[in-house]
């Protein structure tokens, strides 16, 4: 059966009510609740705040881990830092993103601290200041010795990292990255390009 | 490795597990610190209406200082009149007019401090005239001396925006004793400053 373009609009239209997923349900349901957990949470409700925790510290840990390195311990700390800073910092969150995505942002301004500090970390000298080898130093590095994506990762320089993690794993854009940790764009775009290049030769 | 070849995600780095769970519950430690961070978020809260209500204070004490002195266009305050308004003063015997009374023996002081003695019965005259323009302003009710409308019409602008303020902070706390107090005497003075408006029409 052939229909229209316009039939088969009409068709799409009729069935949409019809055509919600349990899945899409259910996240429908876990939104509603997670904004009345902010809500009460706003108001002083520590459980509600507990909820809103159990529901995001997974992605807020993870974020906090790869941003310090791999440091379990500095990132059970961020992490803290993180949650305790969002819930001083509640009464300000406006509900025009999502919890979870106001909640990272103020993740990645705890544990990348102060703007001014950030800018020292992006600048191009801190691959030296880390450490970190450069391909050529390892021309014979034997396929045994070649480092995982999650090594890798962690052997990056700081800023490099940073940004890397941000945009390639965390979806930002560069002038959200740009905004968030007061880098110039032109930066954020210069230390990806460097971050994929040393990941590159690293892993190959 | 060319640039088009650099510009791509590394590959790999979206198989990479964004969560990941500490090793302990954190949950703890977190509930430990927002302990102290409720009471202080409940201050918070109501900080601006009481930085609202001692503005207020700070604003209807200078209104009432400002209303019991006498109004002299000639004398400019100065300086050194404030320091020397804080001496204590052998005129001030009781709350309600002494502020006024402080001020101008304070002048006075100044005056006869810095100019010749052959003044001084000129300044105790000038203080009688100045307290006898303020009973009749304020004490009797009777209309305020011509020209002095732009200073009723500003005090009245004050204690409006006292009031309010007052009234604001009193929603926050409705059982406030002191706020309540604060109000009684924003109000009367709006009605005092209101009446003598009234009698004096432009």
């Amino acid at each position: 059966m052939h229909l229209t373009a316009d039939a088969a609009n009409e068709v799409r239209v009729t069935l949409l009510p019809a055509s919600r997923t349990p899945a899409a349900e259910a996240a429908e349901s876990a939104a509603r609740r997670e904004a009345a957990d902010v809500q009460a949470a706003v108001g002083g409700c520590a459980k509600a705040f507990e909820r809103l925790y159990r529901a995001h510290v997974g992605k807020v840990y993870g974020l906090c881990w790869r941003l310090c390195n791999g440091d379990a311990a500095k990132a059970d700390q961020a992490a803290q830092d993180a949650f305790v800073r969002a819930w001083e910092k509640l009464s300000s969150f406006r509900g025009e993103a999502a919890f979870g995505t106001w909640l990272h942002r103020l993740t990645v301004n705890v544990v990348l601290g102060e703007h001014r500090l950030l800018k020292r970390w992006t600048t191009f000298e801190d691959a030296e200041e880390s450490g970190a080898p450069e391909p050529s130093h390892h021309p014979t590095a034997s396929l045994g010795d070649r480092m995982d994506v999650e090594r890798a990762l962690t052997r990056l320089p700081k800023g490099a990292r940073a940004v890397l993690v941000l945009h390639d794993l965390e979806g930002w854009q560069h002038d959200e990255i740009a905004a968030a940790t007061g880098i110039a764009i032109g930066t954020s775009k210069a230390q990806l390009h460097r971050a994929r290049k040393l990941m590159k030769e690293w892993l190959t | 490795m060319n640039a088009q070849q650099q510009e791509a995600p590394v590959p790999g780095l979206e198989t990479l597990a964004r969560e990941r769970q500490p090793h302990l519950d954190l949950w703890a430690g977190i509930e430990a610190r927002i302990q102290k961070p409720v009471a202080h978020r409940r201050h918070n809260s109501v900080w601006p209406y009481g930085l609202a209500a001692s503005l207020s204070v700070a604003v209807l004490a200078g209104v009432l200082l400002r209303d019991y002195s006498p109004v002299d266009p000639q004398a400019s305050p100065a300086p050194a009149e404030i320091e020397v308004s804080t001496l204590p003063t052998p005129y001030s015997n009781h709350d309600g007019e002494a502020r006024g009374s402080a001020l101008l023996s304070a002048r006075t002081r100044r005056t006869l401090r810095s100019e010749s003695l052959d003044d001084a019965p000129a300044m105790v005259a000038q203080r009688a005239d100045a307290e006898g323009l303020m009973k009749a302003t304020y004490s009797s009710g009777n209309p305020a001396p011509h020209g002095q409308q732009a200073i009723l019409r500003a005090h009245l602008r004050l204690v409006s925006q006292a009031e309010r303020e007052v009234r604001r902070a009193l929603r926050v706390d409705p059982e406030s004793a002191s706020l309540k107090r604060l109000l009684d005497v924003a109000q009367q003075r709006r009605e005092q400053l209101t009446a003598l408006l009234v009698h004096e029409p432009d």
